[in-house]
């Protein structure tokens, strides 16, 4: 008789349950087995401490066979305890194409369960993401990892040299996430010091460069950091990563800008968590360099906050938080986008927008399709909402032909 | 899409079945009525093809005309017990032979499922879809009980992604884990090829 065991049950009630003393035997192990080999994608959180960690020796030790889930291809491992990041290698089977991992302060352990890591395996993904800071021989020991399309790192030491230049050097790479927060301007161009010309870097003079030379020559003008500038070394090294298509940074408006500035210009999608609201000199050079260098390859713009939407989080009920003051964010600062098909922006306090905009954006981006500002923004009473009207909308994102406008 | 969505589709597509079986059937009573002398042939052709209508694909209605139905047993109903797929294949024989238009109404109920279902990666993504609504893996859970057909499919979506060891623990049998006074206590000792003690826990 086939006995089918079905996931109708919350297993929270297990949360209270621990080891005995008996240990299972091999034909404890069956039905486990048999449905392990069903498990492609696990989670484990160490802080929720509802599986027991006496499981982990019996696994590792006790198991008939050597992995436990062998089909296993994404694993999320979040712990707060160097034990707790030494059980998850019992996971890094061969087949494993995703890890994403969450570790907190001080892992001496680490750089040994990165080495394991790269012994074993060879990721599609790879998303750290560390309280602590990354080990010193992070991108030696990640060099064996050839093959990842898709890099997150969120951890201090990220921006270092050497990082920048591991990740300039994945030849798949198509998506990256960094986070600039609290960086200086020399902390982001040091990403990019240690590029060698040729390896990640794509000058004017390279093969399929669309940069003609002639709009990047150095403006002084906008150089707010001499030594930054130094280091970066002028603009002979702009271009880098060519083979980037989605980038997503966090930090301060002027972080990205200086972090925009370096890459090559075949970005499709672009997600920026700035701070809220940025000022607006900050805002206005985003604007310019973001159609300055990706013009030609943005498909879609997505500008959220990179705090945490603590009003939208909060439970909507008035009179518990100060709603914040609604701030204008003026649009005209874009200059072309014309393949742009998304255009989002979700910004908690800076929700003020007009027709200007609206006509703006419908003229410098022919092909938007999908156009929301500010959608899950709220009023407070004694001000009243910026005088949009949907006529005017409606007039505007029909003569460019769009599709759909959420204002 | 929403489940009821999904499950109105799937009875708009049996309902259609059924009337195009009856549309189908009643041209064919007139056919023989004109004709009694090959009501035979005709009758084994029409029998095919409703075979063949019922699986939704023409390239598998020519195969099946020449090679046995038998021979391509669908995942969909692989796990169907194979004596119910003879019986249903020699009540089809039967009536065939007879020259009869009359089958039982479960030879048609266990025919009657909707072709999409019979692939198994259009299975699959529909289940997926089904497990990402709300309450989507009790629903899942409910299919997989519900129809053997289902089972393994059902199964695979709900048991791909797990949130929490929680559900692989609680594989091992009941002798194996007890209820600790608190919570995720863990042994009190590391675990050793020895023999273990008899109470670890207090």
């Amino acid at each position: 008789m086939k006995i089918v065991i079905v996931l109708t049950v919350p297993f929270t009630f297990l949360s209270d349950l621990d080891f005995q003393a008996k240990m299972p035997v091999d034909a404890d192990w069956k039905d486990l087995l048999a449905y392990a080999d069903r498990v492609r994608k696990i989670t484990y959180e160490e802080g929720a401490h509802n599986v027991p960690t006496s499981i982990f020796p019996v696994f590792e030790g006790r198991s008939p066979r050597q992995w436990i889930l062998p089909n296993l291809s994404h694993l999320v491992w979040k712990c707060d305890t160097p034990a707790g990041l030494d059980r998850g290698k019992i996971f890094l089977n061969t087949g494993l194409q995703s890890l994403t991992l969450e570790v907190g302060h001080k892992f001496s352990n680490l750089s040994d369960f990165l080495a394991v890591l790269s012994s074993r395996t060879r990721l599609d993904s790879f998303s750290l993401t560390s309280l602590g800071p990354l080990p010193e021989d992070f991108s030696r020991i990640m060099s064996h990892q050839d093959l990842l399309e898709k890099v997150s790192i969120v951890a201090p030491g990220a921006l270092d040299g050497k990082v920048g230049k591991w990740v300039s050097e994945l030849p798949e790479l198509r998506s990256l996430r960094l986070d600039l927060t609290g960086q200086s301007m020399g902390n982001v161009e040091g990403f990019f010091d240690e590029i060698a010309p040729g390896s990640g870097w794509s000058t004017p003079d390279s093969e399929g460069s669309r940069d003609s030379g002639v709009f990047s020559e150095l403006d002084f003008t906008e150089i707010k950091k001499t030594t930054a500038f130094s280091r970066s070394g002028g603009d002979t090294k702009r271009g880098a990563c060519p083979q980037l298509r989605q980038l997503h940074l966090t930090g301060q408006a002027g972080n990205v800008v200086t972090f925009l500035k370096q890459l090559a210009g075949h970005i499709h999608t672009l997600e920026l968590a700035i701070e809220d609201p940025p000022e607006n000199q900050d805002w206005k050079d985003l604007c310019a360099v973001i159609c300055e260098k990706l013009s030609g390859s943005l498909k879609s713009l997505r500008i959220i906050s990179a705090v945490p939407l603590r009003h939208v989080e909060l439970p909507r009920s008035p009179g518990r938080f100060q709603d914040p003051t609604p701030r204008r964010l003026p649009l005209n600062y874009f200059s072309s986008l014309p393949r742009l098909a998304v255009f989002e922006i979700d910004l908690p306090e800076s929700v003020m927008f007009d027709n200007s905009d609206i006509a703006h954006i419908a003229t410098i981006c022919p092909a938007i399709e999908v156009l929301k500002l500010c959608p899950q923004a709220r009023w407070p009473t004694n001000l009243t909402p910026p005088s949009i009207t949907l006529v005017r909308c409606l007039n505007d994102v029909v003569r460019s032909h769009s599709l759909m406008t959420h204002v | 899409m929403s489940i009821s969505g999904l499950v109105n589709n799937i009875n708009v597509r049996i309902q259609r079945s059924r009337e195009s079986l009856r549309s189908t059937y009643a041209q064919k009573d007139n056919d023989t009525n004109k004709d009694n002398d090959s009501g035979s042939i005709k009758s084994t052709r029409s029998t095919s093809s409703i075979i063949s209508f019922l699986t939704g694909n023409k390239l598998k209605q020519q195969k099946s005309q020449s090679e046995p139905a038998a021979a391509q047993p669908h995942p969909a109903t692989a796990t169907r017990p194979s004596h119910t797929r003879r019986r249903t294949l020699s009540v089809f024989k039967k009536s065939a032979a007879s020259g009869s238009y009359y089958h039982p109404y479960t030879v048609y109920e266990t025919n009657m499922s909707p072709p999409v279902l019979r692939d198994v990666e259009a299975t699959r993504k529909l289940l997926d879809i089904i497990q990402d609504t709300p309450n989507g893996s009790r629903t899942v859970a409910r299919l997989a009980r519900t129809c053997k057909a289902f089972n393994e499919p059902a199964m695979d979506v709900l048991w791909n992604e797990l949130d929490s060891f929680l559900p692989l623990i609680g594989l091992f049998p009941g002798y194996i884990m007890k209820r600790a006074r608190r919570p995720a206590l863990g042994l009190v000792r590391p675990v050793s090829h020895a023999p273990a003690p008899r109470h670890i826990l207090c």
